[in-house]
This record gives structure tokens, C-alpha cells and sequence, in this order.
């Protein structure tokens, strides 16, 4: 029994250090054009900046809006972005994963031993998620000030956010092993998502509620890590944990079940 | 008439060519709908708490915002385009055709225009129509005037975006400029009426050129009069031809500073 645990264990300890490996060096090669990974960072700070002027102008007019006040949409602007961002930096492949297959780019990661999963979306980073990222976090320090627990638990929930958000989006490019070209239907998949979590679900009807509690689970990337924040509980932590888990899971399975279908195309590529 | 010909042809490649991706056509238009029901969700719960806001009722405000996503919606890739062309050095092979390179640039933005707009109308007066009926208020005269102004937002949406993509003749990586100005555009006139913003932002955003972009159309679609009509579509020509002017200005002085390695 224990050499399967200290198996299981090994494996997780290898490919952490992969993506932080991966981390590093696409790090370092933002690095070499510094001038151009400023500007995005700053450009993307500055155009999530904007939709909170949006949101300010929204509450000079009310005062709330289904139960929910301007720094409550701070907060889930705060939690969305940082949710993001995360995603885009650590696994930067995340919305190219249907090109690689039509593409048949994925020989280059069946040829390695490490988890095709894993190893295709953390090859690559968004330059430009760092802006997102980083703006989460000075609005959570904007709301809260200094709060070692709360930022803790946001970062957890950022954390858990990003992978629940790359499983949806792997999900529907997994597609692309069954019927072709899914990216579209992917692109469909990731705006639904995002403006899911960019307002508050008070405003929709119970029927897009069953949606976001769901199939495109935006309910569980922002909303119950919200209500966790402002009332914390263990068993609201665990379940959205155990939930986030579940829907990850099942969507590497249909990833794995999907890659018995992958077709190369004998294209020959160099990874550098 | 034989030198637009070959314009023409141009424009009618592009539509055809963007008609072949019927998936992605689909999603934007799917797109649409869902921002037009997210707004309509929006300020419904708004108007619940205070009614209408600004002379905007539900059904002008959502009215409004089809008018002007539709715009913004409907614009051309030209930015992605004239980036991968000038900093991927595929320019290069244009520069020695029998044809103007921004007015190659602009038929072929043209036609991606022409196949989303065709898509986007219908499907606008469709959702407008199920989610808050017709528009009240609205007088056939304003017709002619608001289709003008569509097309003005659109060519306007179209130069400024060529203006700023232009700038990849000096900089590295410029899309920085363009989420800025694409978000200003965005809240002058996209996601707000003017009417909704303070006092001296909107002083100051009368003058500027974003708001002409979407909002131009959108309030005179919502809010027809002479009076609103001769405030906005003088201002709108006068800043589609100043930025089409701009960006000619640009590519002349840019395509002199052009260095491409390799072959």
C-alpha cells in the first residue's frame, strides 16, 4: 500500500517540479523582452482598470444591486482576475490546446514522459495574465488592507479557480478529438465563463443559476469562494474543494479517453 | 472605376473567405445575443430598485446597446492584421503589388465588416424584439440617419484601430495602445450612455473620438431628434476623416523605416 502512495506522491512531486520548471523559463524568456512584457502587464492593469469605472459610475446611480454593493464587485473582480490571470501565467496553453491538436503539435508532449495533460498546458505563458493577475490582488489589498488570513484563503481560492476554470476550457477543446475543430465552441465556452463571473448572479434567473452552478461552473470559480470570504466555513471550503477536484478530474479522464482518438500528423516540430 | 475594381475583388475574397468559417461565425453571433441578455439582466435588476435612469427605460437601454455592440462587434480584424503583416515582415510581399497597402488593408477589413454585420443585424432585431419588443419610440425618419451613423462608427472603429496598429512600424509589441484605446471606446459610449457618466468626464468625452464610435449610433437610435442628429454626425465625419487621414500619414511615414530580414 505504501509504495502505491509513495508512487502517487513521487509522480505529483515530478510534475510540480515541471510546472515550476516550465514557470521559470518562460519567466526568464518574458525577461528578454522586458520592454514588451511590461506593456502588456500595464496594458492589460489598465484595461480591467476600466470596467471598474464602469462599476463606480453603475453606484453613483444605486446603491446596491441585488444584494450586492460596489465593493462586493470589487471583490469579484478581484477573485475573476486573479482567477484568471493565474490560469493564463501557469498554463498559458490553455485556450490553444484544440490548435495543437488540428495542428498534430501534440506528438512533441506524447513523446515525453511526462502527463500529456499536464505537460501541453503549462509549456507556455500569457505575458499579458500578469496584468490580470496582479490586479486582483491590489483590489483584494484596496478592500481589505493588510489581511494575512483572508489573503491566504484568496490565493487558495485563485489557485483552485484557475485549474476548475482550465479544466471548463480543456473540456470543451478535448472536443476537438471527437468531432474536429472545437474552437470555436471553446471560445463560446470561455466568454460565457467570463461574464458569468464578471456580475453578479443575483441579476440572472434560476435557470442560467442551474448553468452557473453546473455545466460552466462560474458559481464555483467566484461566487462560493465570494460567500466563503465574507462567511467562512469549513464545510463550504471542503465542498467547494471536493467539487473543484471532481469536475477536474472528470474532465482528465475525458481528455485521456479523447487522446485515444488523436491522429498525427507526422509533423515534424522542434520544442524549445 | 478600374482601379476600385481591383478593390472590390479584394473586398469579395474577404467575404467569401469568411463565410467558410461558419463555426466562428455561429459563435459570435451567439456571442451577441449573450452580452445583449447579460445587460438586459443588468439593468433590469436596476430599474427594479429605481426605475428608469437617465431617460433610459429597460427597452431604450437595450435597444441602445444592440446599436452599439453591433458596431463594435462588427469591426474588422485590421490591428491583428496590420501587426502580423508589418512585425511578421509579410508586408514585404505586398509592397510590390499594383495596389495601395491601406487601401488593400481597408477592402480586405471591409469585407470581414460586411459578413459580420449581415450576421449581427438580424440576429440584433431578433433578440431586441424577443427580450423587450420594439423600440419605444421609434420614427421611421431616423432610419436613413442611424444606418449612416452605423457606418460612420464602423469606418471610424476601423481607422483607429489601422492608426494604432500602424504603430508596430516603431514599437515591439503594441497591443498595450490597443486595449486602452479599445477600452476608452469601451466605456465612452459601450457600456454606458453618456448621459450616465459625471458631469466633466462627459464634458471631456464629448470631445474626444471614442464615443463616436458606439455611442453615436446607439443614442441616435434611442433618441432621435435634428438637435441630437447635428450634434453627432458632423463630429463623426470630421473624426473618420481625420483618422483615415492619420493613418495614411502613419503607413507613409512608418513603410520608410521598414527593415525586414530574411526572405
Amino acid at each position: 500500500m505504501s509504495t502505491v502512495a509513495d508512487g502517487r506522491r513521487y509522480i505529483i512531486r515530478k510534475h510540480l517540479k515541471l510546472i515550476w520548471l516550465y514557470f521559470k523559463f518562460n519567466l526568464q524568456a518574458a525577461m528578454e523582452y522586458r520592454a514588451s512584457f511590461i506593456a502588456q502587464s500595464v496594458g492589460m492593469f489598465l484595461n480591467d482598470a476600466f470596467f471598474l469605472f464602469f462599476w463606480w459610475v453603475v453606484f453613483s446611480k444605486v446603491s446596491s444591486l441585488g444584494g450586492y454593493g460596489f465593493k462586493d464587485i470589487m471583490l469579484i473582480w478581484a477573485l475573476a482576475a486573479s482567477t484568471f490571470g493565474f490560469l493564463h501565467i501557469v498554463f498559458g496553453n490553455v485556450r490553444q490546446l484544440s490548435r495543437i491538436i488540428i495542428n498534430g503539435e501534440l506528438d512533441t508532449y506524447l513523446l515525453q514522459p511526462k502527463n500529456v495533460f499536464i505537460n501541453v498546458h503549462c509549456s507556455r505563458m500569457d505575458f499579458s495574465a500578469w496584468g490580470d493577475f496582479i490586479y486582483g490582488y491590489v483590489l483584494f489589498f484596496l478592500i481589505f488592507g493588510f489581511a494575512p488570513l483572508k489573503l491566504l484563503l484568496f490565493t487558495l481560492f485563485v489557485i483552485a479557480g484557475g485549474l476548475l476554470t482550465g479544466a471548463v476550457m480543456a473540456s470543451a477543446d478535448t472536443l476537438t478529438f471527437h468531432i474536429g475543430n472545437s474552437s470555436a465552441i471553446t471560445r463560446l465556452v470561455t466568454e460565457f465563463l467570463i461574464n458569468f463571473t464578471l456580475y453578479p448572479d443575483s441579476i440572472f434567473g434560476r435557470e442560467i443559476k442551474w448553468i452557473m452552478y453546473s455545466l460552466l461552473p462560474a458559481g464555483f470559480i467566484v461566487f462560493i469562494p465570494f460567500r466563503l470570504m465574507s462567511a467562512f466555513s469549513w464545510y463550504g471550503l471542503l465542498g467547494l474543494l471536493a467539487m473543484d477536484s471532481a469536475y477536474i478530474y472528470l474532465v482528465w479522464l475525458f481528455f485521456k479517453y479523447g487522446l485515444k482518438k488523436y491522429e498525427s500528423g507526422n509533423l515534424i516540430t522542434t520544442k524549445l | 472605376m478600374k482601379i476600385m475594381r481591383k478593390y472590390i475583388l479584394v473586398a469579395e475574397t474577404s467575404i467569401s473567405s469568411n463565410m467558410m468559417y461558419a463555426a466562428n461565425f455561429l459563435a459570435g453571433t451567439f456571442f451577441f445575443a449573450l452580452i445583449i441578455f447579460i445587460f438586459l439582466q443588468l439593468w433590469s435588476a436596476i430599474s427594479l430598485n429605481n426605475g428608469s435612469m437617465e431617460g433610459y427605460t429597460v427597452n431604450r437601454m437595450v435597444w441602445y446597446y444592440i446599436a452599439a455592440e453591433m458596431v463594435v462587434l462588427s469591426k474588422s480584424d485590421v490591428f491583428r492584421s496590420l501587426n502580423e503583416e508589418i512585425r511578421g515582415g509579410g508586408i514585404v510581399y505586398k509592397l510590390n503589388k499594383p495596389y495601395s497597402f491601406v487601401a488593400y488593408q481597408f477592402s480586405d477589413g471591409m469585407g470581414q465588416t460586411a459578413v459580420r454585420l449581415m450576421a449581427n443585424l438580424p440576429i440584433g432585431i431578433l433578440v431586441g424584439f424577443l427580450y423587450v419588443g420594439g423600440l419605444e419610440g421609434f420614427t421611421w425618419q431616423s432610419l436613413p440617419f442611424v444606418i449612416i451613423s452605423v457606418l460612420l462608427g464602423i469606418l471610424l472603429n476601423f481607422f483607429m484601430d489601422a492608426f494604432v496598429g500602424m504603430t508596430a512600424f516603431w514599437t515591439e509589441d503594441n497591443s498595450a495602445f490597443y486595449w486602452i484605446t479599445q477600452k476608452l471606446s469601451f466605456v465612452l459610449g459601450l457600456l454606458l450612455p453618456l448621459e450616465f457618466l459625471p458631469g466633466a468626464i462627459r464634458q471631456i468625452a464629448v470631445f474626444l473620438p471614442f464615443s463616436y464610435i458606439a455611442y453615436a449610433p446607439a443614442r441616435l437610435l434611442t433618441s432621435f431628434s435634428k438637435e441630437v442628429l447635428m450634434n453627432i454626425l458632423p463630429v463623426q465625419v470630421f473624426y473618420t476623416a481625420l483618422f483615415a487621414a492619420l493613418t495614411a500619414w502613419m503607413y507613409s511615414k512608418g513603410v520608410k523605416k521598414l527593415n525586414v530580414n530574411g526572405g
